[in-house]
C-alpha cells in the first residue's frame, strides 16, 4: 500500500516537493501534451510519458497511474452516447492508449462514465469547511432540473449496454498490455443526473459492473468520498466487498460530509468516515496499490495548494504507518 | 491529549489557518507585546495577555501554554549565573509571571536554564528527506566556541542555581494553578560553551524532579531533544516521566542521529517511531499538549505553512488512531 498523488505538469519545485512529503507514485494527466491530438484526444504518446518519467526520475517518483481524458469531447467522449460514428475509433484509440501505458511501465489506468460527469458542484457556504474553509458543495435539488447543454437523456439499460460494450473491448488489451482498470464510480451518486441514468451509483451498480465483465483487470477507483456520498451505503463493507476480491485498483482516499442529495467536502479527518477504520479494512483485504487524497479543501492563505496535500498526504503516511505498510 | 502549534502570528489568515487544521491550543511567546519591559523582560501584563486571549477567542483557539523569555539579558536572564540581588528581582518577575497566567487561565508555562542555550546548530542543509532543508548539530565543529556571554559554570554550581530558581518559582505555581515545564537541554551535550549542561541525560532530569518534589514541577519533553542524547531509551524515558504526571508539554519532533552528529527530520523519518511513542503518552495518561517543531523548509514554502501543515496531520493521525481526537 503506497501514498500518492495526482499531478498535472510539475516543475521541479513541485517533484521535490513531493519528494520531501515521500510522495513516490503518482497519477499522471497532462492532456495538453500527452495526447496525440489537440483536445485530449488521440493516443497517448509514449515519447511524452517518457519525457515526463525522466523529470520525475531523480527524485525517485513513478508514474504508476493514468487518468484517460474525460470531459467534452475529449478522446472516448463519443463512444458514452452509444452506437456513434466515432465509437469504434475512438475505442481504438483507447485501446492504443492501454498499450502504451503498459510499455511504459504505467500500472493502473482509470477511467470515467458519463455525459454529464461531476456535475452540479456549487462552492460551498463559508460556513461548511472546518474554520471555514473553502469546500464545494452538492445539493441536488438546486440543479435537478439543471443539464450542460450537451446532455442526453439514457435510461439504465442503455448506459450499461454502452458501458459493457466499452468494457467488452478494454478489457482483453489491458490485460493483455499488463495494465488494471481503475473505473471511477458516478459522482454524484445519485440516481439521475441530468437526463442519466447514475447506474454506477450504488453498490448494487457497482457489483453488477464487475460480474459483465470478468476480468481480472476490471476494477475500481474506490473514490471513497463518492461511496461515502451514497445515501445508505456501508462504506467499510463495500471496500471489503470488492477488496476481497481484488477489485480495488486504486483509492481516492477522501471525505464528506453528508450523502445525496446534500452533501460538502471536508478535509479527511472531518467528514462521515473513520479514515483509519477505512485504512484497516484496505490493509485487511491486501489492497496493493496508492493511496491518493483528492478534493483537499482550500487552507487559508494556501495559494498554491501545498499546505492542503501536505496535511492530507501525511494524515494518509501516518495511517500507512500505523497498519504496518510504511 | 491535545493538539496544539507554536502561535507564530495573530493574523486573520494565519488563525483561520490554525482553525482548518483543527488546532483549539496554542504555545505562545509573543514577549514583545506581553512583557511590561523592552528586551523580554519584567512582568508578563494581564492587560496585554488579555488582548491575546480575545484575538484567539473567535476562531476557538486557547492560550495553552507561555514560554517565560528566554535568550541575552531576557527576564530571568541573570538568575541563570548565580544568586545576586538582580536575580532575585528577576525571580519575583518570574513568579508574578506564574500569578498572571494562573488568573487568565493559562495551564503550562515552559522555561529554559542555559546561557549559551540552544547554541551551535550549523544553518539550514537540504539533508532531509527529499532535500528539505533542516538545522544539523556536529560537536566537533563548535566545541571551542561559545557565544561572547557565556561562562564557565560546573555541574555543581549550575545545580545550585536552577534549585535556588526553582525553589521559588514553583510554590507560586502550585499557588497560581500552573504547572511548569522545563525545557532540558538542547543539545544535550554534556559540556556546551562551558557550561555543564545538567539535563542532558535521564539520570539529570530524574535529579530535577526529585530535588524540588513538586507536583507542578514536570517538563517539557521536547522528544527530538531527548532522541539526540546518546544512549537514551527515548520510550522508557517518557514512561518513566509520564507515569508519574512530570510530563506538562511536549515537543513532538523527531531527529536522525543522536550526540555528537544529528540532524533535524521530518516527524515520520526520524530515529523514533512518533506511533510507538504517542502510544506510550496514552498509556501513562498524558494530557496536554503535543506541538510540531523545528519542521523542515519544504520547496516553495517559504511561510512554512505546508511543513506546519504536515506535522499537524500527522499528529492528528496518531492522536485519532490512540482514542483521542
Amino acid at each position: 500500500m503506497k501514498v500518492g498523488d495526482q499531478i498535472g505538469h510539475v516543475t521541479e519545485e513541485d517533484c521535490q516537493f513531493l519528494a520531501q512529503l515521500g510522495v513516490h507514485h503518482v497519477r499522471i494527466t497532462s492532456w495538453d501534451t500527452t495526447m496525440s491530438e489537440p483536445h485530449a484526444c488521440g493516443v497517448l504518446k509514449a515519447d511524452e510519458v517518457k519525457k515526463l518519467q525522466k523529470m520525475l526520475k531523480p527524485y525517485q517518483i513513478e508514474t504508476y497511474m493514468f487518468l484517460l481524458p474525460q470531459g467534452r469531447d475529449t478522446q472516448y467522449w463519443h463512444a458514452r452516447f452509444g452506437d456513434h460514428p466515432l465509437r469504434d475509433q475512438e475505442i481504438d484509440n483507447v485501446c492504443e492508449t492501454l498499450k502504451v501505458c503498459g510499455d511504459c511501465g504505467i500500472s493502473v489506468v482509470e477511467w470515467t462514465w458519463s455525459i454529464p460527469d461531476v456535475f452540479g458542484r456549487i462552492p460551498g457556504p463559508n460556513t461548511a469547511g472546518r474554520g471555514g474553509a473553502q469546500v464545494s458543495r452538492f445539493n441536488y435539488d438546486l440543479i435537478k432540473d439543471k443539464r450542460p447543454e450537451y446532455a442526453v437523456d439514457m435510461g439504465p439499460e442503455e448506459m450499461w449496454d454502452n458501458i459493457i460494450y466499452f468494457m467488452e473491448r478494454i478489457c482483453p488489451v489491458a490485460e493483455q498490455a499488463g495494465v488494471l482498470l481503475a473505473m471511477h464510480p458516478h459522482d454524484p451518486p445519485t440516481e439521475w443526473l441530468a437526463g442519466e441514468a447514475r447506474i454506477l451509483n450504488s453498490f448494487e451498480g457497482m457489483k453488477r459492473m464487475i460480474e459483465e465483465v470478468d476480468s481480472p483487470v476490471n476494477g475500481f477507483n474506490i473514490c471513497q468520498g463518492t461511496i461515502a456520498e451514497q445515501a445508505g451505503t456501508d462504506v467499510l463493507a463495500l471496500i471489503r466487498y470488492f477488496g476481497e476480491r481484488d477489485k480495488i485498483n486504486m483509492v481516492h482516499f477522501r471525505n464528506v460530509k453528508g450523502t445525496v442529495p446534500v452533501f460538502d467536502e471536508s478535509f479527511i479527518d472531518d467528514g462521515n468516515v473513520d479514515m483509519y477504520e477505512a485504512m484497516k479494512v484496505y490493509k485487511e483485504v491486501g489492497y496493493r496499490h496508492v493511496f491518493v487524497p483528492d478534493h483537499c479543501p482550500r487552507l487559508a492563505g494556501d495559494s498554491t495548494h501545498r499546505a492542503s496535500r501536505a496535511y492530507a498526504i501525511a494524515y494518509i503516511r501516518a495511517l500507512l504507518h500505523v497498519v504496518g505498510e510504511l | 491529549m491535545k493538539l496544539a502549534v507554536g502561535l507564530r502570528e495573530t493574523s486573520d489568515e494565519y488563525l483561520r489557518f490554525l482553525t482548518q487544521l483543527g488546532v483549539p491550543y496554542v504555545k505562545f511567546d509573543q514577549w514583545k507585546e506581553l512583557m511590561s519591559e523592552p528586551g523580554a523582560r519584567g512582568v508578563m501584563k494581564p492587560e496585554a495577555l488579555r488582548k491575546l486571549q480575545e484575538t484567539l477567542k473567535p476562531y476557538e483557539i486557547q492560550t495553552y501554554v507561555f514560554l517565560l523569555p528566554q535568550g541575552p539579558n531576557t527576564q530571568y536572564w541573570h538568575a541563570r549565573f548565580g544568586r545576586s540581588p538582580e536575580a532575585d528581582l528577576e525571580i519575583e518577575n518570574v513568579c508574578e509571571t506564574l500569578r498572571v497566567c494562573g488568573d487568565y487561565g493559562v495551564p503550562v508555562v515552559e522555561w529554559t536554564w542555559s546561557i549559551p542555550d540552544v547554541f551551535g546548530r550549523i544553518g539550514a542543509a537540504p539533508v532531509a528527506r527529499g532535500g528539505a532543508t533542516v538545522p544539523r548539530f556536529d560537536y566537533d565543529l563548535i566545541k571551542d566556541k561559545r557565544p561572547p556571554y557565556a561562562v564557565d559554570m560546573s555541574a555543581e554550581q549550575m545545580w545550585e542555581n536552577i534549585i535556588y530558581f526553582m525553589e521559588r518559582i514553583v510554590p507560586v505555581a502550585e499557588q497560581a494553578g500552573v504547572q511548569l515545564a522545563m525545557h532540558h537541554h538542547d543539545p544535550p551535550t554534556a559540556v556546551l560553551a562551558g557550561e555543564a549542561r545538567i539535563l542532558s541525560n535521564f539520570a539529570g532530569m530524574k535529579r530535577m524532579i526529585e530535588e524540588v518534589d513538586s507536583p507542578v514541577n514536570g517538563f517539557n519533553i521536547c522528544q527530538g531533544t531527548l532522541s539526540e542524547q546518546a544512549g537514551v531509551d527515548v520510550l522508557a524515558v517518557i514512561r518513566y516521566f509520564g507515569e508519574r504526571g512530570k510530563i506538562n508539554h511536549c515537543h513532538f519532533r523527531n531527529v536522525k542521529g543522536s550526540v555528537p552528529v544529528y540532524d533535524e527530520a521530518f516527524i515520520d523519518d526520524g530515529d523514533v517511531d512518533m506511533y510507538e511513542a504517542m502510544k506510550v503518552y496514552k498509556a501513562v495518561g498524558y494530557r496536554h499538549c503535543f506541538i510540531p517543531d523545528h519542521c523542515p523548509g519544504m520547496a516553495g514554502d517559504p511561510q512554512r505553512r505546508a511543513t506546519v501543515a504536515y506535522a499537524v496531520g500527522y499528529i492528528r493521525a496518531l492522536l485519532h488512531v490512540v482514542g483521542e481526537l
